[in-house]
Formats: structure tokens, C-alpha cells, sequence
């Protein structure tokens, strides 16, 4: 938004911010010098006060990485250090398969199973939801994904949208601020902020897109390459942190992951 | 209140078939018959049917290849001398002319005048000029290794359940004397062009259509149950001869095979338009289908291809063996290594020439 209205003041604020009453009522008295609040949620706040509210919807979207997951340690209920989590690893480092024989779990015949294939239908409808539930009408919701689309993989990861994913949704809040329709054409280019965590779309699974894919993952801007060095770097993870095997669980479940996993194993 | 499209399918539809799928998900295909897997599938026509020749030899189908290397010849030297690069060894067939000519050659019905050059100091296979690497060493053993050659092509002709004919080009080099078309102009891969003796062609749509109705025909004369897949290469043309743009020459000769290959889609029951070049060129691969020459056609737009191709025409059976065999090292294994294309000994003859 900056990028889009360089002269103006704007002040970015963390949702967890107002999480408790004292970041509540900081948060009001910020608003309360404000003339427009763009938010995700906690619009209650602005209940009383006669800033702007523009409601948006968080950009979720799965299916070029259907394979992530948060996930905690069970017996702590807590989250894994490293938020992201390969569905799959979990598993693995649960059944304490060797990583070198739980890279074999990544094929496409594994993911054709998990329904890692068909999410893309499913996560265009839902997206298109959390729009019209933020009062955004299904011609704005195209006007935004049909140009993100086209430019491939979007997402950083399931909930970490690209630079130009987030400037193309911007250019939606702008026009709703007021913004001439022309400004979908502008060009505008933003630092990469959201760089530092990144998640593969696994070949198999970019194939099935029409895209290229790989297996790099970026996390906390280190660079992992290739699957069993991915898979290492988990279980090494997972055990700095004093998780067991059997302790780890998923926060998405997906119910035939076992079933699918087992028999991809005994094929081998 | 209804209106005729009311009752039509998603396909239809260019928002439900097109602007909303994945790019990867977007399926032309709609009309498909089963090949079940004993059926003989045998695969000709120009460069970009050795990607699907090459897919379907190592996929559940019964890949048809009448003509096999000599025992003892190693498999990098027999693939050298382009044994199972198609069912037999005929290199690229670009134009449908030279399919109708492949057969009657293969069946005794046309004996073209001009069919060996020269090259240096071995023969040249006029018709097949890239076949052998180093060509023949005498005109003795290139005749011999040509009966045998159409020999096998007869038998393709003959007994295969599906024939795969691939339409590349509508340019071609002709003989003055007899009209037999070549791969290769005289000059580039051997032989000399003489004005007298050659001309330049391009074949208009009404002349593809006849050829390919001629073709289909013929066929289906000698093989009654044969089934016959068409085609369009979405490779385009690595030079034109005709004083014009090779994008425009391309849009030109690209539109005549598909126009061609619909109106014969609609004469016979038995011939199957299968839209590969609409998968390639689909605006929305967003160019993500062609290598950065702007040309060739990519692993992951090969991959589309197979995959529609797959799901429509192989028993689900035969699927479910496919996918055991998914792999990564499967999906990221280049299916470019190893593609014949003799139009690119265009570009080498005029860069040796020193142009």
C-alpha cells in the first residue's frame, strides 16, 4: 500500500497485536487517529470510531503445497520450532523410517493417492469464499486470481503469498479506497519480504499444474536441496526439540495418509 | 427459460474449461476411444511424434516396432542409426504427401526416379537422409537396407490396431520429374539442388485434406480394423521458403493441418483428432510450454500432452501400472534427449556454409 500511496501514512499492525485488552486498547487508540483500517478481523474494534474499515480476506491457498503442515509436539502441545512441516516427513520420522528410504515416499503415485493432486479446485473455491465473506464481489475475486494465476506459483507457501500476489491484492484495496481501474495495469514492484520461508512445489505435483517444480526448500533463509537433505534437516529438528517418534502429530490430518504410506512402503 | 447451450457441457465453456482449471488441468480432450493393451500401436509423422513415441514405448501400450536392429548391435549404436525412434525407420514424415508416398513405396505403387544422393563419398537414403549417421557405403547395401525397410512398413501399414500420424509441416522439396517429396531439400543432408529437377511446395489446406483422405484410405485398404490418431505437431517451422515471416509461414502451414485433420476427423469413424498442438500452444501455459528458443517444446508441455493422452486413451488398468512407476526420477528425466529433427540440419547446413 505504500508502494500504491507513497505520500500517505501507513502503519502496518501485527494481528496478534491487539490479543489481549491492553493491545486492544492500543490498537483503538490507534485507530482512533486513523482514517482507514485495512484488517483481517477484530473489525469489533473499530465498533465506536469513525475510521474506514476495509475487511480482507487472509490469502490461503494449498494447492501448489498440499504436502505442508503445522504440527506439534503432542505430549507438550506445542508447535514445531520450524512451523512448517512435510505431511510425509511427520510420518516417516514417526514410523522412524531412514530418511534415504522415506525419500522413496515422494512420488507421484504417493501424492496421486493422498489427493495431493486434486486440491487446486478446492483452494480456488475456498479463496473465492474468504473474498466474498470480506464483501468482495466474485468479479473482484477473478480480477485478483486470474492475474496471479497466470503468473504461475503465486504462494510462497500455503498462507505466504508472493510480492506480487500481495502488490495484485493491494491494487484490489486501492480501487476499493477509490483508485482508478487503471491502476491494474500499473506496474508496481515491491521487495520480497516473505522470501525467507519458502516451500517447494514438488515436481510431480508442478507437473500436474503445468508447472515446474523442485525440491528446495528455503526455511528461515537457509537453503535445503534436495529431498533427503530436506528430510535430515527435519529429523534433526525434531529431535533438538525432544520429540519422540510418535509424538509429533499434524494440525491437518489427512486420514489415509497411513494406509497410502504403509503401501507405498511394502511396494518397494 | 432455456437456450441452447444451457444443456452443454463444462468444455464448453471458456470460463469453466479454460480460465478457472489449473494450466496443467485444462483437458481438450473430448472425443477418445480405448486402446486396449494388446492392441499394436505404431507412431510416424514429424519431430514431435517421437516425444509421443518415445512415451508410449516405455508406458503399458503394446508399442509397435516392425523394424529392430541387427543382434548385436549395441542399443547406443542401434539408437544412433535411429532404431525405435519410430515403429520403423523412416525418420520424420513433416508433410502428408510423404505419408501417402511411404506407402506407396512400401507397396510397390511408386518407384520415385531420384531416390539416392550423394554425400561426400557414401549414398544418402533420399527419403530417409539422417537415417544412417554416416551413411551407406555403397548403393548395393542402401537398397538392400531399403526393401527390408519397406518391408517392415508394410507391415505396420498391415497389422496395426492404431496408427499415431503426426502432421508437422505443409512446406516440403519436390522431384519435377515424378513429385516425389523429400524430408530435406537436395543439398542439405546430401545430393544437389538443381532448379530443373526441383521445385519448392507448399501445400494448401484442399491439398493436405485430399492427401490425407488418400492416406486414410489407403491404409484402412490394407488393414481394415485400423484405427488412426491424428496429430498437429506444435513445433514451429525452423525456416520458411516462402518470402514471407516463419511466424506467419508457420500459422499458415500449422492452421492448414488442422483444418485438415478436422475434416477428415469428420469423414471417417475410424480417425481420432488428438489435440496435443492445443495443449502446447493453450494460452494458458502462459509460454511456460516452450523452451526459451520459443520453439521446442518443453518437459512439462510433453508431460501435458501424456497425460491427457493417458487418461483418455489407456485402460485404467494399465494407468494404475503407470503410476507405480511415477517416480521422481521419472518426472524429472528429460524426454527432449534423444529427439531426431532434420529441419535442424537446415540451420547447420547454412551455419557450415558460413552464413
Amino acid at each position: 500500500m505504500r508502494a500504491i500511496y507513497p505520500g500517505k501514512v501507513i502503519v502496518p499492525i501485527r494481528a496478534s497485536a491487539a490479543n489481549d485488552k491492553k493491545g486492544s486498547n492500543a490498537l483503538i487508540a490507534e485507530l482512533a487517529n486513523a482514517a482507514i483500517w485495512i484488517t483481517g478481523g477484530r473489525f469489533e474494534l473499530a465498533q465506536n470510531l469513525p475510521v474506514k474499515v476495509i475487511k480482507v480476506p487472509s490469502i490461503n491457498f494449498h494447492a501448489f503445497h498440499p504436502d505442508l503442515c503445522y504440527a506439534e509436539k503432542k505430549s507438550a502441545n506445542t508447535l514445531t520450532k520450524v512451523h512448517y512441516n512435510s505431511q510425509i516427513a511427520i510420518w516417516a520420522f514417526n514410523n522412524q523410517i531412514d530418511t534415504s528410504d522415506a525419500v522413496r515416499l515422494f512420488n507421484g503415485s504417493t501424492f496421486k493417492a493422498l489427493g495431493y493432486f486434486d486440491q487446486w479446485g478446492a483452494n480456488a473455491e475456498r479463496l473465492k469464499l474468504s473474498f466474498r465473506q470480506n464483501d468482495f464481489s466474485d468479479i473482484e475475486f477473478n480480477q485478483f486470481f486470474l492475474a496471479v494465476k497466470r503468473r504461475g506459483v503465486f504462494m510462497h507457501s500455503v498462507n505466504h503469498p508472493s510480492a506480487e500476489t500481495i502488490v495484485e491484492f493491494c491494487k484490489l484495496i486501492a480501487i476499493r479506497l477509490g483508485a482508478d481501474q487503471g491502476i491494474v495495469k500499473r506496474k508496481i514492484i515491491i521487495p520480497d519480504s516473505l522470501i525467507g520461508t519458502i516451500w517447494p512445489l514438488y515436481p510431480e505435483i508442478g507437473q500436474e499444474l503445468g508447472l515446474v517444480g523442485n525440491y528446495v526448500w528455503r526455511i528461515g533463509n537457509q537453503e535445503i536441496e534436495g529431498l533427503e537433505s530436506y528430510l535430515d534437516f527435519a529429523y534433526q529438528q525434531y529431535l533438538e526439540q525432544g520429540i519422540q517418534p510418535s509424538d509429533l502429530v499434524s494440525k491437518w490430518p489427512i486420514p489415509h495418509l497411513d494406509s497410502v504410506l504403509n503401501t507405498e512402503l511394502k511396494k518397494r | 427459460m432455456t437456450n441452447p447451450y444451457s444443456t452443454l457441457q463444462d468444455y464448453h465453456f471458456w470460463f469453466k474449461a479454460m480460465t478457472a482449471p489449473a494450466p496443467g488441468h485444462i483437458d481438450p480432450v473430448v472425443k477418445y476411444k480405448t486402446i486396449k493393451a494388446t492392441d499394436k500401436v505404431s507412431t510416424m509423422g514429424s519431430c514431435f511424434a517421437q516425444h509421443l513415441a518415445k512415451n508410449i514405448a516405455k508406458s503399458g501400450f503394446n508399442y509397435f516396432v516392425t523394424e529392430n536392429p541387427p543382434p548385436g548391435l549395441d542399443n547406443a549404436e542401434a539408437t544412433k542409426k535411429n532404431y525405435g525412434i519410430f515403429s520403423a525407420r523412416y525418420g520424420n514424415l513433416y508433410t502428408v504427401k510423404q505419408a501417402v508416398q511411404l506407402f506407396d513405396r512400401a507397396f510397390g505403387l511408386f518407384k520415385p526416379d531420384e531416390n539416392i544422393w550423394r554425400k561426400d563419398s557414401v549414398y544418402i537414403d533420399a527419403f530417409r537422409p539422417q537415417i544412417e549417421p554416416n551413411g551407406f557405403e555403397s548403393k548395393e547395401q542402401l537398397l538392400e537396407d531399403r526393401a527390408k525397410h519397406l518391408a517392415c512398413v508394410k507391415t505396420i501399414f498391415e497389422e496395426s490396431d492404431w496408427l499415431i500420424l503426426t502432421l508437422g509441416l505443409t512446406e516440403a522439396w519436390r522431384s519435377k520429374k515424378d513429385g516425389a517429396i523429400y524430408p530435406l531439400a537436395p543439398g542439405v543432408a546430401g545430393g544437389l539442388f538443381a532448379e530443373k529437377d526441383h521445385e519448392f511446395v507448399n501445400f494448401t489446406a484442399n491439398e493436405v485434406i485430399a492427401d490425407l483422405k488418400d492416406f486414410v484410405q489407403k491404409a484402412t485398404s490394407v488393414n481394415p480394423k485400423i484405427n488412426i490418431l491424428l496429430t498437429v505437431s506444435p513445433v514451429p517451422l525452423i525456416a520458411t521458403y516462402e518470402n514471407r515471416h516463419v511466424w506467419v509461414s508457420t500459422t499458415v502451414s500449422k492452421a492448414a493441418l488442422r483444418v485438415a485433420a478436422d475434416e477428415i476427423e469428420k469423414i471417417f469413424d475410424h480417425v481420432i483428432y488428438f489435440p496435443s498442438y492445443e495443449i502446447i500452444t493453450s494460452p494458458a501455459s502462459a509460454d511456460r510450454y516452450f523452451q526459451d528458443d520459443l520453439r521446442q517444446v518443453t518437459d512439462i508441455g510433453v508431460n501435458h500432452v501424456m497425460r491427457m493422452f493417458f487418461k483418455h486413451f489407456m485402460q485404467e488398468e494399465a494407468i494404475k501400472e503407470i503410476d507405480k512407476e511415477l517416480s521422481i526420477n521419472s518426472v524429472i528425466e528429460s524426454n527432449l534427449d534423444g529427439i531426431v529433427c532434420d529441419e535442424e540440419e537446415i540451420e547447420r547446413a547454412i551455419k557450415q556454409a558460413g552464413f
